[in-house]
C-alpha cells in the first residue's frame, strides 16, 4: 500500500518566483489498485508520480511505500526501496540506447544483485510474455515504438515491484499501440499488480476502476473510471 | 555494471580514443624526458666515477690550456712523487704516473718527447728502450727494432704504436731518466697524474692538501666540470617538474571538461540508472571507473611509446636510456578519475525527476 500524506512540491522558477506543483496532495493507493492520474499540462501530475516513486523529494508531507517512509529513508536505502519495491515506465521509454533489449531488461535485476543468469531467465521470460522473444538482441533504435514501450514495461516489472508508476505510457504511441499497451497494464492489474499511470488521455484514463483529476496542485477529483475496457 | 561501462566506453569511442591519445602523448614525452633525464644523469654519474678517480699535477705556472696544447715548459721535481705520498693525503692515492713532456727537434721534425716509468725492458750496452708514435715514426724514418742517436744516447724503437698513450702520435716515449737526459731537463717532471678512489673525500681539499705539500704545483680536477654538468641536469629536473604540472593539469582539465559535457549528455541515461535503483555513489562510481580506464589505455599506449620515443631523443645512447617508469601510466589512471570525480559526483547528486522530465521535453 502507499500513502501519501499533505505532501506539497514547489520549484523555483527560472524567472525568480515559486511554482507550487502539489499542494497538500493526500492519497492512498491500495495494493492491487489500477489508478490513473489525469490532469492539464502543468497540473502536477509527473510531479506526484516522482514524488510517490522516490525521485523527488516533497517540500512537505510524507510518502509510505509498504510501511517504509521513503524520504526518510537515506539515498542509499531509497535506491533500493526504487530497485525492489517500484517500477517505473516513461513516455518516452528510456531504453539505454547502447544495451540490446535483453540487456535493459535485465539492467535492474542486476543492480538488485541477482545472477546474470537468473536476471536472463526472468527478462526472457517477460519479454517472450510481452511479444518481443524475436526481439532480444535487438537494440532500442531496431524496435518499434510499441516494442519499445512493452520493452520499457518489461524491464519495470523484473523485479516484481509492487507497483509500476507509469508517466504518459501511451503519450508517443500510435492508438493501436496504445490500446495494446493499455490492455497489458489491464491484464497486469488483474494479476494484482498495483499501477499507477499518468495520462493526459481521457478516454484511456476513464478505462481505468479509479481517476484522480489533478488541478493547479490539487486534487480535484478522485472517483471510479467511468468505462472499462472491453476486453 | 560490467555491461553499462562496456557500453559507455564503446558508445562515446571517439571522445575516448581523443582524450587517451591526449594522455598516451602526454605520457609519452614526459616519459621520454625522465628517460632522457635518467640518461643524463646516469653519463654525468659515469664521467663523475671515471674522471673522479684521476686529478692531474702540473707546475703552477703552466696553464693547463697550455699543456692540452702541447705546449711544455716549467717543471716538478722529481722528488715531488715521494713527498706526496709521505703528505696526509698520500693515504688516498692509490697509483701516481709520473711525466715528463718536452718538445725536441729531430732530424728537422718536431716531436714529443714522452718520459714515462712503466715497466721498461733492461737493454745491453746502455740502450735506451722506447716507443714511437706512427706519425713520430713516420717523420723519423723509424720501425720497430730500428735505432736513433737523440743528443748521444742510443734510443731502441721496441714499438711503433698506432695508438699512443692520450692520442700523442707525434712522441717518443723512453723512461723519464732518459728524456731528462734528452731534453736536458734533470731532475724534473712536467705533471704528475694521481689516481685513487676519493669518492667519499671532498676531491677539492684533497687538492689543495697536494698543492700544499707541494709548492709551485696545481691540482687540476673534473669537480669543477661535473658540477656545471650536474647544474645543467638540475636546472633539466626543475623544466621536469614544472613540465609534470602542467601536463597533469592539462589531462585534469581535459578529463574534467570531457566528464561534464558527457555528464550532460547523459543526463537522461543516468536519470534512469538513478529511477530503476543504482544508487548515486555507484552511479558516481561507474562514471569514474570510466574515466580512469581511459587514463590508464591512455598512459599504457605513452608508456609502451615513450620508450622508443626517448631512444630516438637520445640516438646512440639508445642502449643507456631505461624504460620511462610505469608509475606514469597508474598516474595517468588516477589522475583521470580524480578529474573526473567531482563531475561524477555532481551528475550522480543530480535530481533523477529533472534530468528525466527535461530529456524527455
Amino acid at each position: 500500500m502507499i500513502e501519501v500524506n499533505e505532501v506539497c512540491r514547489t520549484f523555483r522558477a527560472p524567472g525568480g518566483g515559486v511554482v507550487q506543483a502539489l499542494d497538500a496532495v493526500s492519497l492512498t493507493i491500495r495494493q492491487g489498485e489500477l489508478l490513473a492520474v489525469v490532469g492539464a499540462s502543468g497540473s502536477g501530475k509527473s510531479t506526484l508520480l516522482f514524488t510517490v516513486g522516490g525521485l523527488s523529494a516533497p517540500t512537505t508531507g510524507r510518502v509510505v511505500i509498504d510501511g517504509h517512509s521513503v524520504y526518510d529513508l537515506d539515498q542509499g536505502q531509497r535506491a533500493a526501496l526504487r530497485r525492489t519495491s517500484v517500477g517505473f515506465v516513461f513516455q518516452t521509454f528510456n531504453l539505454v540506447p547502447y544495451l540490446t533489449t535483453l540487456e535493459n531488461v535485465m539492467l535492474p535485476s542486476l543492480l538488485a544483485g541477482r545472477t546474470r543468469a537468473e536476471a536472463e531467465a526472468t527478462a526472457v521470460r517477460l519479454l517472450e510474455r510481452l511479444g518481443l522473444a524475436a526481439r532480444l538482441r535487438h537494440r532500442p533504435a531496431q524496435l518499434s515504438v510499441g516494442e519499445r514501450q512493452r520493452a520499457g514495461i518489461a524491464r519495470s516489472l523484473v523485479n516484481a515491484p509492487g507497483v509500476i508508476l507509469a508517466d504518459e505510457p501511451t503519450g508517443n504511441l500510435d492508438p493501436e499501440s496504445a490500446a495494446q499497451v493499455m490492455r497489458l497494464f489491464h491484464q497486469l492489474n488483474e494479476e494484482g499488480q498495483t499501477i499507477v499511470i499518468v495520462t493526459h488521455d481521457l478516454d484511456l484514463a476513464e478505462q481505468a476502476p479509479r481517476v484522480v483529476r489533478l488541478r493547479s496542485g490539487v486534487i480535484a477529483e478522485d472517483r471510479p473510471g467511468l468505462r472499462r475496457l472491453a476486453s | 555494471m560490467w555491461m553499462i561501462l562496456r557500453g559507455g566506453l564503446r558508445r562515446r569511442w571517439p571522445e575516448h580514443l581523443l582524450t587517451a591519445t591526449v594522455i598516451a602523448a602526454v605520457v609519452a614525452g614526459l616519459g621520454a624526458l625522465r628517460a632522457t633525464s635518467a640518461a643524463a644523469e646516469a653519463e654525468v654519474h659515469d664521467i663523475a666515477h671515471r674522471l673522479g678517480r684521476n686529478m692531474l699535477l702540473l707546475p703552477a705556472d703552466v696553464a693547463p690550456v697550455d699543456f692540452h696544447a702541447q705546449r711544455y715548459r716549467g717543471g716538478l721535481p722529481d722528488t715531488a712523487p715521494g713527498r706526496i705520498r709521505a703528505s696526509p693525503a698520500g693515504q688516498h692515492v692509490q697509483s701516481m704516473e709520473a711525466r715528463l713532456y718536452g718538445n725536441l727537434e729531430v732530424r728537422g721534425s718536431s716531436v714529443i718527447v714522452v718520459g714515462q716509468d712503466a715497466g721498461w725492458p733492461v737493454l745491453p750496452a746502455g740502450r735506451v728502450p722506447a716507443v714511437a708514435g706512427s706519425a713520430a715514426a713516420r717523420a723519423l724514418g723509424l720501425q720497430a727494432g730500428g735505432a736513433l742517436d737523440l743528443g748521444g744516447l742510443q734510443v731502441s724503437v721496441l714499438e711503433v704504436a698506432d695508438h699512443p698513450p692520450d692520442g700523442l702520435d707525434t712522441a717518443l716515449f723512453m723512461p723519464v731518466a732518459a728524456a731528462q737526459q734528452v731534453l736536458g731537463r734533470p731532475g724534473e717532471l712536467s705533471a704528475i697524474r694521481l689516481a685513487g678512489c676519493w669518492c667519499s673525500v671532498d676531491v677539492k681539499t684533497l687538492g689543495a692538501q697536494i698543492e700544499a705539500a707541494l709548492p709551485g704545483s696545481r691540482a687540476i680536477t673534473v669537480a669543477s666540470v661535473l658540477q656545471a654538468q650536474q647544474g645543467t641536469v638540475e636546472v633539466v629536473r626543475r623544466y621536469g617538474t614544472a613540465l609534470h604540472l602542467l601536463a597533469a593539469a592539462l589531462v585534469a582539465a581535459l578529463v574534467a571538461g570531457l566528464a561534464v559535457s558527457g555528464a550532460r549528455r547523459r543526463a537522461r541515461e543516468l536519470g534512469l540508472l538513478a529511477a530503476i535503483g543504482l544508487p548515486p555513489d555507484r552511479l558516481a562510481g561507474l562514471l569514474v571507473l570510466e574515466y580512469a580506464l581511459v587514463g590508464l589505455a591512455g598512459g599504457l599506449a605513452g608508456w609502451l611509446g615513450g620508450a622508443p620515443v626517448a631512444r630516438w631523443l637520445v640516438g646512440a645512447a639508445a642502449s643507456a636510456v631505461p624504460n620511462p617508469s610505469f608509475t606514469l601510466v597508474l598516474g595517468a589512471a588516477a589522475l583521470s578519475a580524480v578529474a573526473a570525480a567531482i563531475p561524477a559526483l555532481r551528475a550522480a547528486a543530480l535530481d533523477p525527476a529533472v534530468a528525466l522530465r527535461e530529456t524527455a521535453a
